[in-house]
């Protein structure tokens, strides 16, 4: 455009037009100063918003490093709960213990049942 | 002591009473003593059978009565005078009623529990069928023992693809004291002697090793022991079994723990080699007594530390941080001599109290003779050349390493 305007003679008339044309166009001077002073109010609050993201995820970081560290207890069970466990425990040994001596009676009085039988056998054979 | 089975389809339902001089305690043929839980149990085979031959109705049974059993046994089907003879030769117990005709068969079957040694044994026998053992359940006893995977166990079993009869029962919880398990040793094979006419069996084959059959096994410490009771061939529990037409075989009864377990881990059957009884069906759990101990058997057969989470203050290694002697104490002496770095293991004490070498314990890679012999003639020829192309037979001096264990 500049060599061209050089080496071939614009009317000024035309220039002018052309200029003010172009220049309708373009933002001003003074316009374009706010807009890079924004631009730089936005990127510093970016910044200060990235900062203040580093340092939460860091926090988390050391938060998650403590909870793998530490040894994994659930939490414990309400004493009320515990009570109903501990007693269905004492309950079930106590029957299986039960049970084993009740089983051991039922082979006894087997036996004895036997006995009597017998006994009774020879008596009637006696008195026959 | 009464006794009376009741077949109901595939189930065998075993009832017995006690006689007035019976009672609940009982020795077993090893001394152990033992407290009944109940007297019924069942034993479920995996069909049918039309009917069973008295002979292995009242081998089966005994299996479970006898530790109770003080002056006679009446079973409920008339025995032949053999078995008969053989209870009241070995056992000073009168049987009866007698009246059968002996019964015989002419196939060899494994007791099939799917340790290293009964893997052995089936690797050795490679057409024998397989029995295998699986624990149920009593529907009258509580469970307490639900840790014990028998499920597990039957699985692979299955999984050898070898012609297999998975027997269920609960023949165990008759046993109250010292806990659910067999009553005498020889009721593994209740299963197998109730089928032993269907598989046309003769003689069934047990994975008892040279430690359980000659050196006194986890019972007698120390003690070389050929008259042992329960597996000679002769002795009391060997004639009863003869006289039902089953006989005890032990293939492997020659040979040393780390000699079965190499046979195990070299077979096609190696993939389902399981001692343990607690492990899932994700492997052995490699912390209980039985894996620390043939863990220490494999690492010395490998020649390679010891790969274990268990250390010597736990209590599954409490005996041997204890001075000897041990029960199987001739693998531990083994195992010290061969595992490198023994002295930072749970076996560290019990090495520096038996100072074994690799030559001290080299007797127990070879093959006793004498228990070749011991195997009936149909199946002799098979094992003794196993043996002596497999494994090799013992020098007359390692033969009396044998002879004179303990002794020293």
């Amino acid at each position: 455009m500049v060599l061209l305007w050089k080496r071939a003679p614009v009317p000024a008339r035309l220039r002018r037009a052309v200029r003010a044309w172009l220049d309708a166009r373009y933002v001003t001077r003074v316009d374009h100063r706010h807009d890079i002073k924004d631009a730089l109010r936005e990127v510093q609050a970016v910044g200060r918003e990235l900062a203040t993201l580093r340092r939460e995820v860091e926090r988390l970081r050391t938060q998650v490093t403590a909870l793998a560290a530490e040894p994994k207890q659930p939490a414990p069970p309400d004493s009320a709960r515990r009570a109903k466990w501990d007693e269905a425990h004492r309950l079930a040994t106590e029957t299986a213990t039960a049970m084993d001596r009740l089983l051991q009676n039922e082979v006894l009085l087997w036996q004895a049942v036997d006995r009597i039988d017998a006994t009774l056998g020879k008596r009637v054979e006696g008195v026959a | 002591m009464r006794v009376a089975w009741t077949a109901d389809g595939e189930s065998w339902r075993l009832d017995f009473r006690l006689d007035p001089e019976d009672s609940l305690t009982g020795t077993v043929t090893d001394g152990a003593r033992v407290l009944l839980a109940t007297n019924s149990c069942a034993v479920r085979l995996p069909r049918p059978l039309a009917d069973v031959h008295p002979d292995l109705l009242a081998l089966a049974a005994w299996t479970v009565v006898a530790p109770y059993t003080r002056r006679r046994i009446a079973f409920d089907r008339p025995v032949s005078p053999g078995v008969a003879a053989a209870i009241e030769l070995g056992w000073g117990i009168e049987a009866g009623p007698v009246g059968g005709t002996p019964r015989d068969g002419s196939r060899l079957a494994v007791s099939y529990s799917g340790g290293a040694d009964s893997a052995a044994v089936a690797a050795i026998l490679r057409d024998a069928p397989l029995v295998h053992f699986q624990r149920v359940s009593h529907p009258r006893v509580p469970n307490r023992w639900a840790h014990y995977r028998s499920d597990v166990l039957a699985r692979l079993a299955v999984a050898t693809g070898r012609e297999l009869a998975v027997v269920r029962s609960d023949l165990e919880f008759t046993l109250a004291e010292p806990r659910p398990g067999y009553p005498e040793h020889h009721a593994v094979a209740a299963g197998a002697a109730l089928l032993a006419d269907e598989l046309d069996l003769g003689g069934i084959a047990f994975g008892y090793e040279m430690g359980s059959r000659w050196l006194g096994g986890g019972r007698y410490l120390l003690r070389y022991t050929p008259d042992n009771p329960m597996w000679s061939a002769t002795g009391k529990w060997g004639t009863l079994f003869a006289a039902a037409g089953l006989r005890l075989v032990l293939p492997v009864g020659g040979v040393s723990e780390a000699t079965t377990m190499r046979i195990a881990l070299g077979s096609e059957l190696r993939e389902q080699v399981r001692w343990c009884l607690r492990g899932d069906d994700g492997g052995a759990c490699g912390t209980c007594g039985k894996c620390l101990y043939k863990e220490l058997i494999r690492a010395a057969i490998e020649r390679r530390p010891l790969d274990t989470p268990i250390t010597a203050d736990r209590p599954v290694a409490a005996k041997w941080q204890k001075p000897p002697p041990y029960g199987g104490q001739e693998m531990i002496e083994y195992g010290c001599a061969r595992v490198p770095g023994i002295e930072s293991t749970p076996f560290a004490t019990a090495a520096r109290h038996l100072g074994a070498t690799v030559e001290s314990t080299s007797w127990l890679d070879r093959c006793y003779p004498p228990a070749l012999e011991e195997i009936p003639d149909p199946w002799r020829k098979q094992v003794e050349d196993f043996m002596a192309e497999e494994v090799g037979l013992m020098s007359e001096d390692e033969v009396r390493r044998v002879e004179s264990w303990g002794a020293r």
